[in-house]
């Protein structure tokens, strides 16, 4: 410190003070005798960073109360460019990441303090296992987070289709990953066609979760077409991946309506956005692989199906077949049963026929017997009539015979009757006659013949002429006692003769 | 492809072809109803098949689109 200068303010003011510089150099000067030879490991988060063009890392430290969050410390800190070429490096090596607002770090520092520059901590060292244990933490409690929301779950309980054919793809165009995945499905051994899209982003670093989130709102107008979102980011390190260990990254993937691939990365430890995606993959070819698989999984099923199709059908023909033959077998084995069945029954009309016909023959005889028994019956009651006729008949006679006795006794008395009446007339009339047969005796030829006179007879006819006779021919001639037969000899006219 | 029945998603077609195969392989279909399903067995394989390997013009339209709409919402 210079006393004259000193005292020269004094003169002008009647305030003793000092220069600006002359208090900095006092503190510069108490600050290096406290600080100047002893380093610090200090934990603190960054609240900014600026890469000067001379390369030197300028960061802005800050410590956050535990319950408020509000800053309770503020510093200002350095890491010169011959050192932080070398911390960057090992850092990022070590993080996957590049000194970034919001990182924590433990680093080993000293106290400078410049008179122009002020405070700062010059940091000559970072440990990047401390902020690799904070960034685990911090993994750690977001994946705490998305599980107590449902949401590590939310994106696989989309059904995945069986083929995965339309695809919306997110990448980096010039990521290597994304060519590896396109050439894997293009070049299918199956000769499946794919459908893409890729929806530009950046997958890795700061503007990665903007980027991304960004693209997945692109994607949302067609969330009809695509089957799938898939995230690719390959080729690279399998570092600067922490952009995919973000809360509002995961939440948005989770809740997106399309399921979510991701082939984004190596490491062995997956990222919050695997973890909610609904299938993760190592690598963007794993992520093909799986697509044309499942597609060819369900491209074997139908082929599957078509065989056991065919051999359904086989079978049903073969069974309908042996169907068939066996119907036929029992077709033929009934109709041959039927067969013989009607022959049977044939047989039996046959037997009953033969039965028929002896029941015809008794019916027959049946009818005989009957008919006879009524031909009995009938004669008995003709006989019975003929009888009671005769009897009849009988009792008419005899009434008959009554009435004809009576008449003829009648008729006898009355003839008695009739000869005592004409018998004296018949008396009378005798006498008379016989006078008169007395006077007719004179008369008889007989009396005439007694006197020897003839009559000759031809074809009992008196001949009176010889015309009437021939010769030959037969004539009788009646005596007084009797009779001559004789043969004409010869005829003659009166007056010839011998 | 057959436009009327492009809608048939793959996962309708494997659930009624499994359907169909099942039916088929219980045996309780007569002659007539086997040949019928098994001709909507054969359209439906045929179809996905189709669907799987053959470029859809249509899908092709809509990649371009997309393509379109893309290009100017991501510029």
């Amino acid at each position: 410190m210079n006393p004259t200068s000193l005292s020269s303010a004094e003169k002008k003011t009647e305030y003793a003070y000092i220069t600006l510089s002359q208090l900095l150099l006092c503190i510069k000067d108490v600050i290096n005798s406290e600080f100047g030879s002893r380093t610090f490991w200090v934990v603190a988060e960054i609240a900014k960073v600026h890469i000067s063009k001379s390369g030197h890392c300028f960061l802005e430290l800050v410590e956050k109360d535990g319950i408020s969050g509000e800053i309770n410390s503020q510093a200002n800190a350095v890491v010169w460019e011959e050192n932080y070429k070398f911390i960057d490096a090992y850092f990022y090596e070590k993080t996957g990441e590049h000194l970034r607002e919001g990182l924590k770090i433990l680093f080993n520092c000293y106290v400078d303090f410049h008179e122009v520059y002020g405070l700062k901590l010059v940091i000559f060292e970072i440990k990047p296992e401390f902020t690799l244990g904070e960034m685990y933490l911090v993994k750690e409690q977001i994946i705490n987070r998305l599980e107590k929301e449902g949401l590590l779950i939310k994106n696989k309980g989309i059904p995945l289709h069986p083929v995965i054919q339309n695809i919306a793809i997110i990448s980096s165009p010039s990521s290597s990953g994304l060519k590896d995945f396109i050439d894997e499905l293009s070049n299918n051994p199956y000769g499946f066609k794919f459908y893409y899209h890729i929806f530009e982003a950046l997958v890795q670093g700061e503007g990665a979760k903007d980027s991304i989130i960004g693209a997945f709102e692109r994607i949302k107008p067609y969330i009809n077409f695509f089957d799938v979102v898939v995230i690719i980011r390959g080729g690279g390190s399998k570092i600067d991946l922490n952009c995919f260990d973000n809360y509002e990254l995961a939440r948005y993937v989770a809740l997106f309506p399309l399921p979510v691939i991701t082939g984004i990365g190596h490491q062995p430890d997956v990222s919050c956005l695997d973890m909610v995606a609904h299938t993760n993959l190592k690598t963007p070819t794993a992520c093909a692989k799986f697509i044309i698989d499942r597609t060819y999984s369900f491209y074997s099923n139908l082929q599957n199906l078509l065989k056991r199709i065919t051999e359904s059908i086989s079978l049903i023909i073969n069974s309908r077949n042996t169907k068939l033959q066996e119907i036929l077998t029992r077709l033929h084995y009934n109709i041959m049963q039927r067969l013989s069945e009607e022959k049977n029954k044939i047989f039996k009309f046959m037997r009953i026929g033969s039965s028929v016909e002896k029941i015809v023959q008794q019916k027959n005889y049946h009818i005989k017997e009957f008919s006879s028994r009524l031909k009995n019956l009938m004669l008995y009651n003709i006989n019975k009539e003929r009888n009671t006729l005769y009897e009849l008949l009988r009792k008419i006679r005899f009434f008959v015979q009554n009435i004809i006795q009576e008449q003829k006794y009648q008729l006898k008395t009355y003839i008695a009757r009739l000869e005592n009446v004409y018998s004296s007339y018949i008396k009378e009339a005798k006498h008379k006659i016989e006078k008169l047969e007395n006077s007719v005796k004179l008369l008889d030829p007989v009396n005439v013949l007694k006197r020897g006179y003839s009559i000759t007879y031809y074809n009992n006819k008196p001949v009176k002429s010889i015309k009437e006779l021939g010769k030959n021919v037969r004539i009788t001639t009646k005596l007084y006692d009797g009779k001559i037969i004789s043969i004409v000899e010869k005829l003659f006219k009166e007056g010839e003769g011998e | 492809m057959n436009k009327a029945n492009e809608k048939i998603s793959y996962e309708s077609a494997i659930k009624e072809l499994e359907n169909i195969v099942k039916g088929i392989e219980n045996k309780d279909v007569s002659v007539d109803e086997l040949i019928e399903k098994v001709k909507r067995a054969v359209f439906l394989i045929k179809h996905c098949k189709e669907k799987l390997q053959t470029t859809d013009s249509e899908i092709k339209k809509v990649l371009e689109e997309i393509e379109k709409s893309d290009k100017g919402n991501n510029s």
